[in-house]
């Protein structure tokens, strides 16, 4: 084995082979700033084009890449080969979603939760189209700026303990989501997503362990918006509601 | 459980509010009550039942310490909630929260009385 070579130790799932997942290892050359991602497509154009996983853009932005390396949640495409420094990285699928195949997840779960926080700028009442746009200064945009750098790669969501146990939790990325619009100074949308977020097993389940704040490939900080969350559903519980009007 | 969902954003309020008061408050009363005290740092009288009886009696002190217990006594059954989370066990049965949630209900009634009926 040449001195430089890596063994990628991959968690395979067929589910045209049999019920169970088995482990399957490949020997890589290691090229100077190798990232995890380059060495799996490194198998898959040389030694095993069986081998099913998701990538496109290569560069943090797509969210595709997502896996679990040495049981760590990673984004693959961000991930240098030499930052193990074993000769064996075990890669499996993301934790706490079902697997399609190989390292593919089933990420429908998120899907379908995802429109029911209405993750979009909504309006109670629309300028006439005379009025221009609805500006933001400097100041507004940053208030909710590094909320926005979802990229939904799920990674949060295989972190996050509260999510392995109950699937039924709303989740890290969703809420951060949330929290985002109701920051955006021209979203008047607030209203419309309490009832949902006020939910059992929307934010009050998170326990504030913070992994998924940890993982984050875009330091989104998803567990400081699910607490910021349930302060701003606790008041808008205790206080008139004339305190949650938005200005026009 | 319908109803104690739609009580969900004044429980968080009442765990959170009894976090920050037992992380705050509670080392101040254990290091007076269990450090000090019996090591004899304070005048024999100032610490004395009578002492202590008339403090009580202030009502500034009536409410601290109804400001004190009862939020710290619902953070107290929220946790128990989450217990399970926390070691990583399957969620506990429906009932366990109502039931943690009772307790602690009770309890700050009880309190409360004391208090308000003190001398």
């Amino acid at each position: 084995m040449a001195n430089d070579d890596i063994i990628l130790r991959v968690e395979r799932y067929d589910p045209e082979r049999g019920p169970r997942p088995y482990a399957q290892s490949y020997r890589v050359p290691v090229r100077k700033g190798m990232m995890v991602l380059d060495a799996l497509n490194y198998v898959r154009d040389e030694l095993d084009s069986s081998l099913a996983f998701r990538w496109s853009c290569r560069m943090g932005i797509c969210g595709s890449c997502g896996m679990m390396v040495n049981g760590m949640p990673k984004l693959t495409c961000q991930d240098p080969v030499d930052r193990y420094r074993v000769r064996a990285i075990r890669i499996a699928a993301l934790d706490h979603f079902p697997v399609i195949r190989d390292l593919v997840s089933d990420i429908s779960d998120f899907m379908e939760k995802l429109p029911n926080i209405q993750p979009w700028i909504t309006r109670t009442e629309e300028k006439p189209l005379s009025a221009g746009e609805y500006l933001q200064t400097p100041e507004e945009r940053a208030l909710y700026a590094n909320h926005a750098a979802c990229i939904n790669c799920m990674l949060c969501y295989a972190a996050c303990p509260v999510y392995g146990l109950d699937e039924r939790f709303l989740g890290p990325a969703a809420i951060a989501l949330a929290h985002r619009y109701n920051l955006d100074s021209r979203d008047q949308g607030e209203a419309l997503r309490a009832p949902y977020l006020s939910l059992s097993h929307s934010v009050w389940e998170c326990t504030f362990v913070g992994e998924c704040s940890e993982v984050c490939p875009k330091h989104v900080m998803p567990a400081e918006s699910i607490q910021r969350e349930k302060l701003r559903l606790a008041l808008r519980w205790l206080l008139p509601r004339a305190a949650f009007r938005r200005r026009p | 459980m319908r109803f104690l969902e739609r009580l969900e954003p004044l429980l968080w309020a009442l765990f959170s509010a009894g976090g920050t008061i037992a992380a705050l408050l509670l080392p101040v009363h254990v290091f007076l009550n269990n450090i000090a005290m019996p090591l004899g740092w304070f005048r024999p009288d100032d610490y004395d039942y009578t002492h202590a009886a008339r403090l009580l009696g202030h009502p500034l002190v009536k409410a601290y310490l109804a400001v004190f217990l009862v939020p710290t006594l619902f953070h107290a059954a929220h946790r128990i909630k989450l217990l399970p989370h926390e070691l990583v066990l399957p969620p506990s049965p429906g009932i366990a929260t109502p039931i943690a949630y009772l307790i602690a209900a009770a309890l700050a009634i009880a309190a409360v009385v004391v208090i308000v009926l003190a001398p």
